[in-house]
């Protein structure tokens, strides 16, 4: 049960830190979201 | 692409953040709760022993909340879009973490250990969606620059729903045990823990859920209020129930969050006065918070030392009564061996015996049924100090009981030249008693008179006085000194000078007398007007009152 549940929290991390990974990457690396209303800004 | 900056802030802070941009209510409701839960959640994690996976997990639910309440903040001061924008597609993931942790904790509370491997899978399926569809457009649609804020997807409604559905499938695994439990106490644990946990998921999803409805964030500034709820009724929890140094982690957690509160007035201070006030207050804090944390620990200390002090000595007196009945018992098989001997030497079972040697055996014999009745009253005192002596109470008359053992007792006194007088008033003395056991004490104090009396008289008195009965055995023995008085009536308490006129003295005998009396809610006293001028030994007893 014990070794389970091990198994299960890595994945968890291994998952989680994938998710957050690539969220980072896409948005403050390559920018990589639409953005609204940049014409008014000029 | 080209690197934009929300409109309505200016970088003024390592080149990402302007902190002048949010309300000034965010630092004093944000920051001091991270603290203070951050901090009650490691003492609780580093000092509570008992407990494990509780108090991981309930470390879990701080840590997600914490980065939560952090995120939220960089949502509220960061002036890059990416970064604002990376901050709100990371609020589902704390959001649902903290929700998950919070169901886990509340589950493991309620089966007071561990939930299995496939619930643990099952709440883990929960917040995979969430993980999946963190970095795509159904988490975040798009970044609109001039209110410097993320137009929200699908992905949020989901979460939303799942707030709802969480606090009522906790209030609804609460109810379920609550009605099952027979025990108060598990009960009243259930209810603080079912009201800190939902006050603290429905502040934080309602302030969520609305600020997103009214567009109005300032709304959100009320959510981590809720986790104060909940640590609040966590420490009462705690406090209430268990008790594994947790005045200390209480006294702790007091302090510093005094001290934080306090040190985040220095964000809104303007005025140096009050900078000044502030800081002697902060500083004064520390110092107060300091010392009553080294007293409370000393405290703990000292209680813990008394607790072991106490253990060693319950198993101390436990080792002696197991060694006072086991020497007694011996001590008892020898004498009765002993006085069946010399009854049958004198009873002619060994053949004709001369003159001496039946003087001999008389004393023998005597001297055996002395020891008998010494380890009998040991016994006896042991038995009834530790309550394994059962009255058997029904109504007597002791004046029954009294004359039978003034009777029984006549010889004894007149073979020691003294006279044995009776002042036994006649009337109805009807108790509720033991009549074997009040036979036993009236023995003892006719027998401690007889021992302490040298020459002259001991008279026995019975008579009513209201709604109690007074007895009392007056002698013109020794004495008793101020100074023996204290000692009269405790286990092996004798006096002074008591053996050299009772050899066989054990100190057992009154305390006996007053251990039976004290049984039949009587009290027991003596009255002497000092060396050799004699005492009256006194019992009282409540009158069986007719109905």
């Amino acid at each position: 049960m014990y070794r389970r549940s091990k198994i299960l929290l890595i994945l968890i991390i291994v998952i989680t830190s994938l998710s957050i990974g690539i969220t980072f990457y896409k948005t403050v690396i390559s920018h990589d979201f639409e953005v609204m209303n940049v014409e008014e800004e000029e | 692409m080209e690197y934009l900056y929300c409109l309505d802030s200016i970088p003024n802070l390592f080149g990402l953040f302007d902190a002048t941009v949010a309300p000034p209510l965010l630092y004093y409701s944000y920051i001091p709760v991270v603290i203070v839960s951050l901090l009650f959640g490691i003492l609780v994690f580093n000092k509570n022993t008992r407990h494990l996976v509780q108090n991981r997990i309930f470390f879990a639910i701080v840590v997600s909340f914490s980065i939560f309440i952090i995120n939220e903040i960089i949502q509220w001061i960061a002036v890059p879009t990416s970064l604002v924008h990376f901050g709100w597609q990371l609020a589902p993931l704390l959001q649902i973490s903290t929700l998950l942790f919070s169901i886990y904790f509340v589950s493991v509370f309620i089966k007071q250990g561990d939930i299995s491997f496939s619930q643990k899978v099952f709440l883990f399926l929960f917040a995979l969606p969430v993980l999946i569809l963190l970095p795509t457009d159904l988490n975040m649609r798009s970044f609109d620059l001039i209110n410097c804020e993320s137009n929200i997807g699908p992905l949020f409604t989901y979460v939303y729903t799942l707030e709802v559905l969480s606090i009522l499938f906790i209030l609804f695994i609460c109810l379920r045990k609550y009605l099952k439990t027979d025990d108060k106490v598990l009960k009243r644990q259930f209810m603080f823990i079912t009201f800190g946990t939902i006050a603290f998921i429905s502040l934080l999803s309602a302030s969520n859920i609305f600020g997103e409805i009214f567009q109005t964030y300032e709304i959100n500034l009320i959510g981590p209020m809720g986790m104060i709820i909940f640590l609040g009724l966590l420490s009462y929890l705690i406090v209430r129930f268990q008790t594994f140094n947790i005045e200390l982690i209480a006294t702790q957690v007091l302090v510093w969050s005094l001290v934080i509160l306090i040190g985040s007035q220095f964000f809104f201070i303007k005025v140096a006065v009050n900078m000044v006030l502030t800081g002697t207050t902060f500083i004064a804090t520390i110092i107060f918070g300091y010392f009553l944390i080294k007293s409370v620990k000393k405290e703990i200390k000292q209680r813990e030392e008394l607790a072991k002090l106490n253990i060693e000595l319950e198993n101390l007196i436990k080792q002696r009564e197991s060694l006072v009945h086991l020497v007694t018992h011996k001590v008892k098989g020898s004498f009765t061996r002993s006085k069946y001997i010399f009854a049958g030497i004198l009873d002619g079972t060994f053949g004709q015996i001369s003159e001496e040697v039946k003087r001999r055996a008389e004393q023998g014999l005597e001297s055996d049924n002395m020891g008998i009745e010494t380890v009998d009253l040991v016994l006896n005192v042991a038995n009834m100090a530790k309550g394994t002596v059962k009255y058997e109470m029904k109504e007597i008359d002791f004046r029954d009981i009294l004359l039978k053992a003034l009777t029984e007792k006549k010889d004894r006194a007149e073979a020691k030249g003294l006279k044995l007088e009776n002042d036994i008033r006649e009337g109805a003395y009807a108790i509720l008693g033991d009549s074997f056991w009040l036979k036993e004490a009236i023995n003892n104090m006719i027998e401690n008179s007889i021992k302490y009396t040298k020459e002259g008289k001991i008279t026995v008195g019975l008579q009513k006085a209201g709604d109690k009965i007074k007895l009392y055995v007056k002698d013109t023995g020794i004495g008793i000194t101020p100074e023996d008085k204290k000692n009269l009536f405790t286990e092996g308490g004798r006096g002074k000078d008591s053996v050299k006129i009772n050899v066989d003295s054990t100190g057992y005998g009154l305390f006996s007398v007053k251990l039976i009396v004290e049984a039949h809610k009587g009290r027991v006293w003596a009255e002497s007007e000092g060396n050799n001028k004699g005492s009256t030994f006194f019992v009282e007893l409540p009158l069986l009152s007719i109905k």
